[in-house]
């Protein structure tokens, strides 16, 4: 998932479009850092380096630096495509006002169209963590085929699913990765959910799923997706004895949101939370940073 | 005959993908829930350290799959990783069991670049030939492709190579790193080779276990024919003369420079072989002289199309035609271009050579001299009998 451009020219900034903002470190002091770096580079040639969990992919240009942020482990082969797609555009249209002194009067904002088009090209992965049975599937259908309406009957994930989401996200598409959650499939996650942006550990709010989480499918998110956003899915809140949103953030150590994934009126708080995790709009955990508590 | 073929890669962010399909119609069993499936069976339980490329199939309401898949390096390299065929509820997976490997490997071997996309539509048309590939074709197939060849070549010459080195000579050979492992599969299938690890060394270790290679032979069932033809007296000795010289000129030439010879003819006899109208044609005139009209109803095929094969046959000195007293032309073989194998007998003291001379590991050279003993024919015989 991209999240920044920044692009400057002998100190200044000629653009910036900030679609989300990274939040635990100082963004101002990190470009200018990587903005030298870049005055490095050959024309055309891409580099990138990481901080926490971001990656700065950068390029230098005319004696422009193209600088865009993106999740650390999200697919750096398609960022760097996108770079040089933009580039590309942005020049199409501004050569030659870079080459002369026009650029410092030049107003770039008009950029940030094709900026947005590009990032909405590479879909933001979110993959759907929990043991078999807890709605993981159930939760995959709901967003994505709500006409069928969620299905009520089980019929257990092999290996995985994975389906497009395009709704009101703009500039972000998402693909969603329904992992097989019997045991077996478990240790087959890190085939699947390789440059994850986002996780939703699913479970069905009992006390035995939540040990589940915590001593088979923790390991296995925590080795491949550290860099990743969390939060937990509360699911099957409609069922008695069902432990509330709270008591399951309090055991996972995520903050945890209530959920029934197989009724259709859930379907826009299921999407407002995809929303808020990809916007950082509400409370998340990154993943190598959980840490169980009771 | 299968519905299509397609190519599926894997791409972190979308899961897997249709590279490529062919017919370009084709729209069954390419959805992405299938997709993961197929995946799911090839990989399951499969790690870096133990990879299961290999065939599989799967059954659906309305269609089933068979699957060649090449690996978890190529999955998580993102290149293309996973040929399958789209077949009919009712077509058996497993006739395609041989075939689909062959046209895997060739796409695999394809795989940079997106070379492979230009050849998927002309391989999915031979697939039911594929299907029907004698053994001999089989190998004829490995002697054809200059990589495996390459790999027969060094392995004839030293007996063993670790799969790392061997990597190296390819990539200086042919100009393009290649998974070894996927070339060689299909060779320890055959019976060609072994592969094992041996303690103390940093990666696999490749053994010869059969040399393989083309030959041109008397055959003499066809002389025999021809001296019991009715064909006239001057043509049958013309053609016994042609043919005895053309053996003597070429067992010379084997002695003269053997590599050359041997090899100038796996890549060219195993081109004819491969395409499956020559080869019928050889096929049908290895069992006796024919008369040449009688040739389009033999192996239906036009006049045309087996005069043009007869002629590139005719200028490889494979075949040759006379004439009766009706003015009838008759075809026959000159020679007969087989593929053998043959025990490697001369690996055995090369083998000791190479380890007297600390060419390779101690271990190694033991471990291929053990080999090489249990590959030996009359161990082969023993357990023929025992089983
Ligand atoms: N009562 C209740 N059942 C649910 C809820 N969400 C899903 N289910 C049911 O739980 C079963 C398992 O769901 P599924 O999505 O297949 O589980 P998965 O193995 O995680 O993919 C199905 O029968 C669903 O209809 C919920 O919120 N409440
Ligand atoms: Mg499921």
């Amino acid at each position: 998932m991209i999240r920044e451009i920044h692009i400057f020219k002998e100190g200044q900034t000629l653009f910036k479009d900030i679609i989300v903002e990274n939040k635990d470190i100082d963004t101002d002091s990190v470009m200018t850092l990587v903005a030298s770096s870049a005055q490095n580079l050959q024309e055309w040639k891409i580099d990138s380096t990481e901080i926490n969990r971001y990656r700065f992919v950068y390029m230098n240009s005319h004696n422009a630096q193209f600088i865009v942020t993106m999740d650390r482990q999200s697919s750096l082969q398609k960022v760097n495509e996108a770079m040089m797609s933009l580039v590309s555009r942005f020049m199409m249209v501004f050569e030659s006002t870079l080459e002369s002194d026009e650029w410092k009067s030049t107003d770039f904002t008009p950029f940030g169209i094709g900026f947005r088009k590009i990032v909405g090209t590479i879909p933001v992965k979110m993959c759907l963590a929990g043991h078999g049975g807890t709605g993981k599937t159930t939760l995959l259908e709901l967003a994505t085929l709500p006409s069928r309406g969620p299905a009520q009957e089980y019929v257990p994930t092999f290996f995985g699913d994975k389906a497009l989401l395009k709704a009101d996200f703009d500039p972000y598409i998402f693909s969603i990765f329904d992992l097989g959650g019997q045991d077996r499939f478990v240790q087959e996650w890190g085939k699947i959910i390789r440059s994850g942006s986002l996780v939703f550990i699913v479970t069905d709010s009992t006390e035995a799923n939540l040990e589940w989480t915590k001593r088979i499918a923790y390991p296995v998110l925590k080795a491949e997706l550290p860099y990743a956003r969390a939060i937990a899915i509360a699911n099957k809140q409609d069922l008695p004895g069902a432990l509330s949103p709270q008591e399951v953030a309090g055991k996972l150590g995520v903050p945890a949101y209530g959920m029934q994934a197989n009724q259709l009126d859930f379907r826009e708080r299921w999407l407002e939370l995809i929303r808020a995790l990809a916007f950082e709009e509400l409370e998340f955990k990154i993943v190598g940073e959980i840490k169980e508590t009771e | 005959m299968p519905e299509g073929l397609a190519v599926l890669k894997w791409d972190d962010e979308l899961g897997p993908i249709v590279t490529i399909r062919t017919p370009k119609k084709l729209k069954i069993g390419l959805d992405p829930t299938t997709s993961m499936r197929a995946y799911g069976i090839a990989t399951l339980g499969e790690t870096k350290e133990s990879q299961k490329p290999g065939f599989s199939s799967l059954a659906f309401e309305d269609f089933k799959l068979a699957v060649y898949y090449g690996g978890l390096n190529m999955h998580l390299k993102g290149l293309p990783s996973m040929v399958f065929l789209v077949l009919h509820p009712e077509e058996d997976p497993d006739v395609y069991k041989d075939a689909l490997p062959e046209i895997a490997t060739q796409i695999f071997l394809n795989a940079e670049n997106d070379a492979y996309e230009k050849m998927v539509a002309p391989l999915y048309k031979q697939i039911s030939r594929y299907t029907q590939m004698t053994a001999e074709q089989q190998q004829a197939s490995v002697l054809t492709d200059p990589v495996r060849r390459g790999i027969i070549q060094i392995l004839m010459k030293n007996g063993t190579v670790l799969s790392a080195d061997l990597e190296q000579v390819i990539f200086e050979e042919v100009g393009k790193k290649i998974d070894v492992d996927i070339v060689l599969r299909p060779l320890v299938k055959m019976g060609i080779i072994a592969t094992g690890w041996v303690e103390g060394l940093s990666s696999e270790v490749i053994y010869l276990t059969r040399a393989l290679f083309v030959l041109r032979t008397v055959s003499h069932n066809i002389v025999r024919a021809v001296l019991e033809s009715d064909l006239p007296k001057d043509a049958t000795e013309s053609y016994l003369e042609s043919s005895k010289e053309y053996h003597r000129d070429y067992v010379a030439r084997l002695r003269n420079d053997l590599f050359k010879t041997v090899w100038s003819d796996a890549e060219e006899i195993g081109k004819y072989m491969l395409d499956f109208d020559t080869y019928d044609l050889i096929q049908v005139l290895r069992r006796s002289p024919i008369e040449m009209k009688q040739l389009p109803e033999m192996i239906s095929l036009s006049n045309a199309k087996i005069k043009k094969k007869l002629s590139t046959l005719e200028k490889a000195n494979i075949v040759t035609r006379i004439k009766d007293g009706n003015k009838q032309q008759h075809v026959i073989l000159k020679c007969n271009p087989e593929v053998v194998t043959v025990y490697p007998e001369w690996l055995i003291q090369r083998t000791v050579d190479q380890y007297n001379s600390e060419i390779i590991a101690s271990q190694q050279a033991k471990h291929y001299l053990e080999v090489l003993k249990q590959s030996h024919p009359s161990q082969m015989k023993l357990i023929a009998e025992l089983e």
